[in-house]
């Protein structure tokens, strides 16, 4: 066993409003910078839909992420001295159009334009060569379905469901849908890291946050490929890749990243895990549907004393394990096991859980086209308007059950706290879903507490990293007080 | 990569350098804003100290200390281009390092930082500065041509002059009674292995009182320095804005030191080494010796001053200038540091500078010498092929008089330019000074016949630097 | 002119590589960077990244492996089929990169594409003088045939011997100005390395075919105790036992370790210091100038003879030289050359009747009497004698002026 330390988060799918807040603030903060103007390290997609970049799931395309072949891992971009010869061409790069070309209006135009009979307009301009365009995709361009039979329909993620579930799906009076913001997963087995070339791309030993050495970084752009999320992104500018750093800034003096900061749903939680490096290997070449398992296992109990005596040899710091026994993550995704990984087979490892939304049937059209109120408010799984399979293609690498035990959780935690509150479910229906669920009513009570009241410091316990104490440890500080602050000590110009 | 660090991870556990050595790297030094680039001359007087330590061991792979042979493999050395160049390398970081630890000398003087606590630093910078002088002068002499070895003469000689010791002295330093086959060694042993010792063991003791005293924060008036208070205040200073030196401080040292290399190596790639004269033979008289240019000033200097003095001048000169070197920390350890409150400090550096630059460029031009090669005066100049004046001029050539008079841009300076010699005086004043001399001038008394006299008069009053106005001609009533 | 070009400037060239390249690596890191812009250009990038990339890859292989195996090439090459194959190759080749040149260049140029947008004036540059390059390149191959061959005995040597520092540019500058200009413009492109983003080629990651997967970055080593810094233990408190017999003893020990380590600095010391400053007793020897028949009366030559006892290694310098002058049948006087004011070799005159010094101007009478100048004394003199016809002199230390 090898302790190490993630700083881990949980997505709660079931409050998202997809109000942008977080892209937003992300946006401000990190990357409204020339060249980075089309990035966005934090998105929130809506799905069914293709996201961004546009379709980024298809693997078959872009060959993110790792492949069992042989029994042996490997990435599926290509073989190391493939990657080499295909330096000078990446044929699995993502083009600008993918994402969306970024512009700005001529905003001027309205105060300086001459006088004239018409209302001035402003134009929009591209920000890459600043000369006028026609704008054919945006940020969230497919937003709340926009365009639904267009974008929608490539979901990758549809794929395995029937032709009849699909086209009821889009059915415009069935339509459905739910967001899905998505920040880099600072995955355990990242393979953007593997397929740098440069070996720029490095996890954080203390906290496991995945950065781009800016120094080392020399434009390959083989992460992008790597990535099966596209969560790294090529600086047209600088010539070096970037992405989410996990507001590690912020993280360090003890605040959260900033688009959880900003979350207006409270959504999202954010704590450490313990997990045992030994394993990753193993648990990355599992079949399909043993993933989400193994992952699981992977993560460790820090109330385990074989754990605890295990974290302090391998040198993590007593607050740090007190911290993980605080975790809201360890909760989700350990101790209930409510909170899964986007897209785990592509064998990434990642870390940051979503808990899946539930979508419930309160009313429905009938075949004469009437409106009709489902006489059992809490629908059956059976009938959810998103087929499990769907989620199950998001979270589960296809495994329905593994979403239908959630499901069954969340479904009995409303029971109980209707019964609770509204007193209109008979106790013998709550008993069932309990044993159903596999659950207790204190468990219940707690994904309640967590889910609903958590105030600020239970959705967000940062440990103190005490990374400036460490630093000062090997260096002396001093030295980056006169050039650029931490980090850069000339400015970040591109080169010739 | 991944082996190397291991490997220094290894090497650095068991030697601990980066946790003893790191610290002195990173040491902080005061912030300097606007003279932060005068703080480089140190570093690169050592780059170019580097640059000689490591052109002088290829060197000496192949130079041979040999009276006899030394001449012969500089030859060899010199018939390879790459030998060549170490040979300008090794010249002009010589030169680099004379003029570098003369910049260095001026900034620390002038700045005032060799007041307390750094007194010692100025000491063993001193004998930094006198090592390296004598590195230069027993470098020239290792050249060991003709110059070269007449330089060792020289030497003795002027040691010679030394009281008491002087015969003794002079003997020592050509090792032997005349300057021979022991001579070439004894200067080697001091070029390649005792002065080097001396500077690394000097140099060794400078750079750990860098250290440990600190670089000297730029100087401000109105803000002297108290031994009492010094320490503390500086390191507050230290603790207030202070930068680390590696790397903030020292990327001008890496870069200054860097553009010394390259200077050095392009000059010695352009200009290339000075070239070899005529072998070591003691039995070639025509020989002119001459020092390399760091020296020229002090040759002019000898050449320059009243004769009377020079005795003095020789020997007290150089320990006026070390007691000088000795005095200033020791009379002046405290007090002001900036040069604006020194003016006597500007008033030094500026007559050393003003001294050296004009005796050098006198040294450059030489005009006490007498120009041995001086070739006949052509016909041209003389006006006449035949008749007194012609012969005249046969004189003036043949009595070695144009080696220290010229005639109309021919001849030596040492003497009075003659162009106009019949403009100023008579003939029988001209005469009166051939005969009976001067104090730069020898007598020709009993070394002219009657008739070479005469012919010699005839051509002196002949130069005339204007021509004579015609008379008018005046109109004489038919 | 054309050592400037085939010498000075390919050193320049490389030198500026090396070091500035060197500089910009570890100073200006954020500045390497292949600046790719597939990601805003990608269809027209295909046919001009790849055919290029991969063209001018195998031709600089197949320009630099007969210039470090000429013996090889040499050999493979004296096939005539072999040589006509490899010029068909390299044509092939360098057309190959010609047009995937050409079209880097025109997805560049028009006004409003995006790769346009991030080309700086360096590429400008870097683009025009690489497609000079291979443009040239492909001229020679078709229009100066066999340059496989003959490229072994004139730009080969050249290169070779810049390599070993021997630079010899004799074998290329006869070629015809077109050639010549295909070399310099390549140092051209070696001096653009540094300030373009050529920078990429030495950043070739080849690390990635061994190095682990993964990279995970510790602040610290984990494994590795924090040890105090030398100056923490320096100035840590070390309690010193003040036992008195204690101190006694050490005191004891100072004085003994400085007595002995004197005892051992003299006993090397001594023998080395009067080997070094003892000055052997040397004798004095009558050395033959000559008979005394060959001298003129009134007249002064130079005259040499050995040091009484030359070292065998003294080579010339063991010869010392005098000025002679016969006075009369039986009286011969010899000068030393040692001017008195500062040792400099004083020179004879014999029109003028005069010595005189080339360094201060210092002038001698003949009878070495001071005539002008800063010598305080007349020149020394040595003694001389006529034993058996000729003419003997005595060989006496160099004369040194003493106050």
């Amino acid at each position: 066993m090898n302790v190490r330390v993630q700083v881990s988060m949980v997505f709660h799918l079931d409050k998202c409003i997809g109000c942008h807040t977080c892209s937003l603030a992300c946006k401000n903060l990190w990357t409204s910078r020339p060249g980075a103007e089309y990035m966005w390290w934090n998105n929130v997609e809506t799905k069914p839909g293709t996201g961004y970049p546009t379709l980024y799931e298809d693997q078959e395309e872009y060959r993110g992420g790792w492949e069992v072949k042989d029994g042996e891992l490997r990435l599926k971009l290509n073989t190391r001295a493939g990657e080499l010869l295909n330096i000078a061409y990446n044929p699995r790069l993502p083009a600008l159009d993918d994402y969306y070309e970024p512009w700005t209006y001529t905003y001027g135009d309205l105060i300086d334009g001459p006088q004239q009979e018409d209302q001035p307009v402003f134009k929009p301009v591209s920000l890459v060569t600043g000369k006028e365009m026609e704008i054919e995709a945006g940020p969230n361009w497919d937003d709340d379905l926009g365009g639904s039979g267009i974008y929608a329909a490539n979901d990758p993620n549809l794929s395995s469901l029937s032709g009849e579930q699909r086209q009821q799906l889009l059915n415009v009076e069935r339509v459905v849908f739910f967001y899905l913001p998505r920040i880099c997963n600072h995955c355990v087995n990242p393979s953007c890291v593997a397929a740098c070339p440069a070996g720029a791309i490095y996890k954080r030993g203390e906290d496991g946050i995945v950065l781009v050495s800016q120094e080392k970084c020399m434009g390959w752009r083989m992460c992008v490929s790597g990535c099966p999320y596209k969560k790294v992104y090529y600086n047209w500018e600088t010539g070096k890749s970037e992405k989410c750093i996990l507001c590690y800034p912020r993280l360090e003096t003890g605040q959260a990243p900033a688009c959880m900061h900003s979350c207006v749903g409270r959504i999202r939680y954010l704590g450490v895990l313990l997990y045992d490096a030994d394993r990753i290997h193993d648990t990355a070449a599992r079949p399909d549907h043993e993933l989400v398992d193994a992952q699981r296992e992977m993560i460790l109990d820090p109330f385990d004393p074989e754990v605890v005596r295990q974290a302090r040899a391998d040198g993590v710091a007593e607050h740090v394990i007190e911290s993980a026994r605080k975790s809201p993550v360890f909760r989700f995704v350990k101790k209930w096991k409510i909170a899964l990984p986007l897209h785990p087979e592509f064998r990434t490892l990642p870390m940051l859980f979503y808990v899946p939304p539930l979508l419930p049937v309160t009313g429905s059209m009938s075949e004469e086209g009437l409106y009709e109120t489902s006489s059992d408010f809490f629908s059956s799984l059976e009938s959810a308007r998103l087929p499990i399979r769907y989620m199950a293609n998001l979270f589960s690498a296809g495994d329905d059950e593994q979403v239908t035990k959630i499901y069954r959780k969340l479904m009995a935690g409303r029971y109980y706290k209707r019964a609770q509150t509204v007193g209109d479910v008979d106790s013998g229906k709550i008993a069932q879903m309990l044993a159903e669920a596999q659950t207790t009513a204190g468990e219940l009570e707690e994904i309640y507490e967590l889910t609903s009241l958590a105030g600020f410091d239970e959705r967000f316990v940062i440990p103190p990293f005490s990374r400036e104490a460490a630093i000062e440890l090997v260096q002396i500080t001093q030295s980056r007080q006169e050039g650029g602050g931490m980090g850069f000590v000339h400015e970040p110009r591109r080169g010739l | 990569m991944r082996a190397l660090k291991q490997i220094w991870r290894w090497f650095d556990e068991i030697t601990g350098f980066s946790k003893s050595l790191g610290p002195v790297l990173t040491h902080p030094v005061p912030r300097a804003r606007k003279s932060r680039w005068f703080y480089v001359f140190g570093s690169a007087t050592l780059t170019a100290f580097l640059i000689q330590v490591v052109t002088g061991i290829a060197l000496s792979s192949a130079y041979v200390t040999g009276s006899g042979q030394a001449y012969d493999s500089l030859r060899f050395i010199n018939s390879f281009p790459i030998g060549r160049i170490v040979r300008g390398i090794h010249y002009f970081g010589a030169s680099a390092m004379i003029i570098l630890i003369g910049l260095h000398t001026i900034r620390v003087y002038l700045m005032g930082a060799y007041k307390y606590p750094r007194q010692m630093n100025w000491f063993t910078g001193a004998g930094l500065l006198l090592f390296t002088l004598l590195m230069a002068f027993t470098g020239q002499l290792l050249r060991w041509d003709q110059i070269g070895f007449w330089t060792a003469v020289v030497a003795a000689e002027q040691a010679g002059r030394a009281p008491l010791i002087g015969n003794w002295l002079g003997h020592f330093i050509l090792a032997g009674n005349t300057a021979g086959g022991a001579t070439l060694s004894r200067f080697f042993a001091a070029h390649v292995f005792f002065i080097p010792a001396m500077i690394f063991l000097f140099l060794a003791v400078h750079l750990y009182l860098v250290v440990f005293n600190g670089i000297s924060e730029p100087p401000k008036a109105g803000r002297p320095v108290d031994p009492r208070t010094y320490r503390g205040w500086y390191h507050a200073l230290l603790e207030r804005e202070g930068i680390p030196f590696w790397p903030q401080a020292a990327w001008r040292d890496l870069l200054f030191g860097t553009i010394v290399v390259l200077s050095v190596f392009l000059l010695a790639l352009v200009v290339g080494p000075p070239e070899l004269g005529k072998p070591p033979d003691p039995t070639i008289v025509s020989a002119s010796p001459r020092p390399d240019w760091y020296f020229m000033w002090y040759f002019a200097l000898l050449s320059l001053i009243p004769k009377w003095s020079e005795r003095w001048v020789i020997i007290l000169g150089p320990l006026l200038f070390g007691l000088f070197l000795i005095l200033v920390p020791i009379l002046g350890g405290r007090g002001e540091r900036s040069p604006l409150r020194r003016p006597w400090s500007i008033v030094i550096i500026a007559s050393v500078i003003v001294m050296v630059a004009h005796y050098w460029a006198v040294g450059i031009r030489a005009p006490w010498s007498p120009r041995l090669d001086a070739p006949p005066l052509p016909v041209a100049v003389v006006g006449v092929t035949i008749g007194p004046i012609a012969d005249g001029a046969r004189v003036f050539y043949d009595k070695g008089c144009e080696y220290c008079h010229t005639v109309s841009g021919y001849g030596g300076i040492r003497g009075p330019d003659l162009s106009g010699a019949g403009d100023r005086m008579s003939p029988a004043q001209m005469a009166t000074r051939i005969f009976s001399g001067a104090e730069n001038m020898p007598s020709y008394r009993g070394e002219l016949t009657a008739g070479e006299l005469n012919s010699l008069l005839a051509f002196l009053a002949s130069r005339h630097r204007v021509q004579p106005p015609k008379p008018p001609v005046l109109h004489t009533p038919e | 002119m054309q050592d400037f070009f085939f010498i000075a400037f390919p050193y320049i060239a490389l030198t500026l590589a090396v070091c500035v390249g060197l500089y910009r690596y570890f100073s200006h890191r954020f500045t390497y960077s292949s600046l790719s812009s597939q990601l805003l250009e990608k269809r027209q990038l295909f046919w001009g990244s790849v055919p290029w990339h991969y063209g001018i890859t195998l031709i600089l292989i197949a320009h630099l492996l007969p210039w470090i195996f000429p013996g090889a090439a040499r050999t493979v090459l004296g096939n005539q089929t072999r040589l006509a194959v490899l010029e068909l190759t390299g044509i092939a080749l360098g057309l190959y990169c010609v047009f995937g040149i050409a079209a880097l260049i025109t997805r560049r140029l028009p006004n409003d594409s995006r790769a346009r947008a991030v080309t700086s004036p360096m590429d400008w540059i870097l683009l025009l003088v690489l497609a000079y390059q291979v443009l040239s390149g492909v001229g020679i191959a078709l229009f100066e045939r066999w340059g496989a061959a003959w490229y072994l005995s004139t730009a080969v040597p050249w290169l070779r011997s810049l390599a070993s520092l021997r630079p010899d540019a004799a074998t290329v500058t006869g070629l015809p100005v077109f050639i010549q200009s295909h070399f310099i413009s390549g140092f051209v492109v070696i001096l653009l390395f540094p300030f373009t983003r050529l920078v990429h080629v030495f950043a070739i990651p080849l690390e990635y075919l061994w190095r682990p997967y993964q990279v995970v970055i510790w602040n610290r080593d984990p494994q590795l105790p924090q040890l105090p810094v030398l100056h923490q233990i320096a100035a840590s408190p070390r309690p010193i036992p003040l036992n008195p017999s204690e101190v006694q003893r050490r005191q004891l020990l100072t004085r003994l370790g400085v007595l002995v380590g004197g005892i051992s600095a003299a006993i090397v010391g001594i023998p080395s210091l009067a080997f070094l400053l003892g000055l052997r007793k040397v004798p004095e020897v009558w050395r033959s100038l000559g008979a005394a028949d060959s001298f003129q009366i009134g007249q002064t030559v130079e005259v040499s003879f050995l040091d009484s006892t030359p070292l065998p290694w003294s080579g010339v310098t063991a010869k010392t030289a005098a000025w002679l002058r016969r006075e009369g049948p039986e009286q011969f006087v010899a000068f030393s050359i040692n001017c008195t004011h500062l040792g400099c070799p004083v020179r004879w005159l014999p029109n003028a009747n005069l010595f005189m010094c080339p360094c201060h101007g210092g002038v001698f009478y003949k009878d070495g009497t001071v005539a002008s100048g800063p010598p305080p004394k007349p020149l020394a003199t040595y003694p001389v004698r006529l034993r058996d016809g000729m003419v003997e002199i005595l060989t006496t230390p160099l004369p040194i002026t003493t106050v």
